[in-house]
């Protein structure tokens, strides 16, 4: 017969073993700070509280008009979700990116799906142009434009970053919306000069700091650093993403209350602030 | 929250590996090595998929006429080429002569030169970006002419002085400004990685 | 009224002249100041900074290096940004090769591969034998191929007295006396500190990074978590000048005419586009009621 006393005493056994055979790689400082992440977004799906002030980020509100605008004059919309994919061998901050571009490619598809407009989106990424597919293929489920589905492609140009923009050198340019959303690097303005320069309306979002210039010069709604994690937010109906947000905002006071406390340590006299919080 | 199979995994592996930096176990760590391996098997899965689907894309064009079938050709013989020169009989493979030649020999310059384009492109996206007048343009291009006059290769006192001013900014005020948005960035990509994790919310908007 | 076939073919090809004089005009004057000996211009034009704190710093990492220690070079440039760290890697490469280190060069990115091969294959026309460098090939998967070659940095089947040497202190990091990150956007020395410094704490690491990385990367180097950084032109250069006979004098110095030339072209076009708006100059083909 099974006894319980027994059982209990093997697994708090099992657990203490555990405890007694683990340490903690960084200090406990900084894996307080690696932890406040998931808690802080914990704490808001209790309880989110904040109202909601969309600011338009990019001028996505303005993608339906500039539909409207292709349609009439028989152009087409190009989509490209940057050149970090998302199984390529790049930073983690860089594929995060193309995961923040899927919604933006979402609400385009929409409104290209809508209008009618003939999309193409660009990736050169092969499991990005499969979530783009599906992305394409739900835009025109939500709008009940089945019909028009296959004027809405998506493209693998092949794998590299050279690739991505010798890709976008080689259009065209006979498009009349594009939309550059997603991880760039020393390409951006290669795939930023074949794509944004020769549409008659564009959006450019990039956190790739290096390529931030790009978007500024070239496109009519900017989307830079943390705003490309920000604009889908402002699409309206997705919780979840404004939840992010709002756990963002929270987080980026914390930070911005940390550094001016540890400054105002550092002008006081106290020896560095920054290692103690670094755990070094 | 609504689980999945997709949620609960990526779930699981994020744990794993995130208590793996954590937290030293030699049993965490014998597990969070499996993951790693997995990612590593799954990440070479996508390449080779990737290449065979975009050769089964442009094989159909080679049948057909037109424009299409000479970038048909160009693009699949130049990964002919390069299959070729690894999985001969008699090659070594990634790291034949064969393969590092045609790598160092074509893939190199052609790519290198391609991004010596970059600084054409620049110059006209100032052109264009002034032409618009959006305010954010002048002052990247403002704030851009400044750090070209700091950055220029002068000899003498003047270029020591240039070269301390460009020393300055990009140790400060530039400095702060990448930090700022290094923070933002970090904070809003590891909370969104965060919400993947948790499975926060729903996934199907 | 009719023009004849020859005056209509070209028109459109006078038209694409007329656009392209400026671009054909900027490249030759640009290939016209490279091929300007460097020493015309004299002490007029300096890039190599006087400041000489960080290539010290590079200096004194590896005069820590015992006779015949194993450097790691994790080669992971990009393609668009190499041309700017390629002289620093050469003269850091050179040197380390007359100090007597056993090299060891792997690549956690595409790029990086290319662009390593190229390297490799450079050293092996000028010399370099087996038993000086090996090459650890590519591991793929960005942050897992490199987490997951702490324990095992050795591919299956390499060989070669370097590869021997490293299967007999483990196969692992902790093998090497120094890594050298010869570090571009994708996957850059961040990735190195971040996942690597945790597992591997005293692992000493080097980085050759471009411009655009030195704001991410400079604090790593004041809290010791780099131990020395090169990460700008005029820093690099002055840590090339300092070695220049390690390289039998190879290494591709960077001409500071051209760069001058080029600097002095953007600075016009600038100066010309801010001053445009003056006389309303539009783009009438944009949609500018949009948004």
């Amino acid at each position: 017969m099974p006894n319980i006393g027994e059982f209990e005493a093997w697994l708090v056994g099992l657990i203490t073993g555990a405890m007694e055979d683990s340490s903690m790689r960084l200090g406990p400082v900084s894996t307080i700070a690696l932890l406040l992440v998931p808690l802080v977004l914990l704490s808001l799906v209790a309880r989110p509280r904040a109202r909601w002030a969309g600011r338009d980020l990019g001028k996505l509100a303005a993608v339906s008009h500039a539909m409207a605008r292709a349609a009439e004059s028989g152009t087409t919309a190009i989509v490209s979700l940057g050149s970090a994919g998302i199984t390529r061998a790049t930073g983690a901050l860089d594929r995060l990116q193309t995961v923040a571009a899927l919604p933006i490619l979402a609400h385009v598809a929409r409104a290209a799906a809508r209008a009618g407009v003939p999309l193409r989106v660009m990736t050169n990424d092969p499991v990005a142009a499969l979530l783009a597919e599906g992305v394409l293929a739900d835009a025109h489920r939500r709008t009940n434009t089945p019909e028009r589905a296959v004027n809405s492609t998506v493209e693998f140009v092949g794998e590299g970053r050279p690739l991505a923009g010798a890709s976008a050198m080689a259009l065209p340019g006979d498009h009349g919306i594009a939309v550059v959303a997603g991880g760039l690097a020393e390409e951006g303005m290669l795939v930023i000069g074949g794509l944004l320069a020769p549409s008659s309306w564009g959006i450019g979002g990039t956190a790739g700091l290096s390529q931030l210039a790009g978007p500024l010069l070239e496109a009519d709604g900017v989307m830079i650093g943390p705003e490309l994690f920000q604009a889908p937010a402002d699409l309206g109906g997705s919780h979840d993403t404004r939840l992010a947000v709002h756990g963002a905002n929270r987080l980026l006071w914390t930070a911005i209350a940390v550094i001016l406390v540890a400054s105002l340590a550092v002008a006081a006299g106290v020896p560095d602030p920054a290692g103690f919080l670094t755990g070094r | 929250m609504r689980r999945s199979l997709t949620a609960g995994l990526a779930l699981a592996t994020g744990a794993i590996l995130l208590l793996d930096l954590l937290i030293i176990n030699p049993s965490l760590e014998l597990l969070a090595g499996g993951v790693v391996e997995l990612l590593i098997l799954l990440a070479a899965a996508a390449a080779v998929g990737g290449a065979a689907t975009l050769a089964a894309h442009h094989l159909p064009g080679l049948a057909s006429g037109g424009h299409d079938r000479w970038d048909a050709v160009m693009l699949l013989g130049g990964m002919g080429l390069i299959l070729m020169a690894g999985l001969r009989p008699g090659s070594n493979g990634s790291s034949d002569p064969a393969v590092n030649w045609l790598i160092s020999a074509l893939l190199v310059p052609i790519a290198s030169s391609l991004f010596a384009l970059v600084f054409l492109f620049l110059l006209g996206a100032v052109r264009r970006g002034l032409s618009i007048g959006t305010r954010e343009a002048t002052i990247t291009v403002v704030a851009a002419s400044v750090m070209v006059i700091l950055l220029l290769p002068l000899g003498g006192a003047a270029g020591a002085a240039l070269a301390t001013t460009a020393s300055w900014v990009r140790d400060v005020p530039l400095a702060a400004v990448f930090r700022g948005l290094l923070i933002g960035i970090a904070i809003l990509v590891s909370v969104s990685a965060a919400r993947i994790l948790l499975g926060v919310g729903s996934t199907d908007d | 009224m009719n023009e004849s076939p020859r005056t209509d073919r070209r028109a459109p090809a006078n038209a694409a002249l007329r656009v392209a004089a400026p671009v054909l005009a900027l490249l030759a004057l640009l290939a016209l100041a490279t091929l300007v000996p460097p020493d015309l211009a004299g002490a007029a034009l300096r890039i190599e900074s006087t400041d000489r704190t960080r290539a010290n710093g590079m200096d004194a990492a590896f005069d820590r290096l015992s006779d015949r220690a194993l450097v790691l070079v994790a080669f992971d440039a990009d393609l668009g940004t190499y041309a700017e760290t390629r002289p620093v890697v050469r003269a850091a490469i050179a040197d380390l090769r007359a100090r007597g280190a056993r090299l060891a060069i792997v690549s956690f990115t595409a790029e990086g591969r290319a662009l390593a091969v190229a390297e490799l294959s450079r050293l092996q026309r000028l010399g370099a034998e087996d038993d000086e460098i090996a090459d650890l090939g590519f591991a793929g998967a960005a942050e897992a191929g490199l987490v997951g070659a702490i324990p095992n940095i050795v591919p299956r089947g390499a060989e070669g007295s370097i590869v021997e040497a490293i299967r007999s202190r483990g196969s692992d990091l902790d093998a090497f006396a120094l890594v050298l990150v010869v570090s571009g956007g994708d996957l850059s020395v961040r990735s190195w500190v971040e996942q690597v410094l945790p597992r591997v704490p005293d692992l000493p690491i080097a980085a050759i990074a471009p411009t655009f990385l030195e704001p991410e990367l400079a604090p790593y180097l004041r809290t010791g978590q780099l131990r020395a950084l090169l990460a700008t032109v005029p820093e690099g250069l002055a840590y090339v000048d300092g070695i220049a006979e390690a390289d039998h004098g190879r290494a591709a110095a960077v001409g500071a005419l051209p760069m001058l030339v080029g600097l002095l072209v953007a600075l016009g076009v600038m100066a010309q586009s801010l001053l445009a708006p003056l006389v309303r100059r539009s783009r009438p083909d944009r949609w500018r009621r949009v948004g």
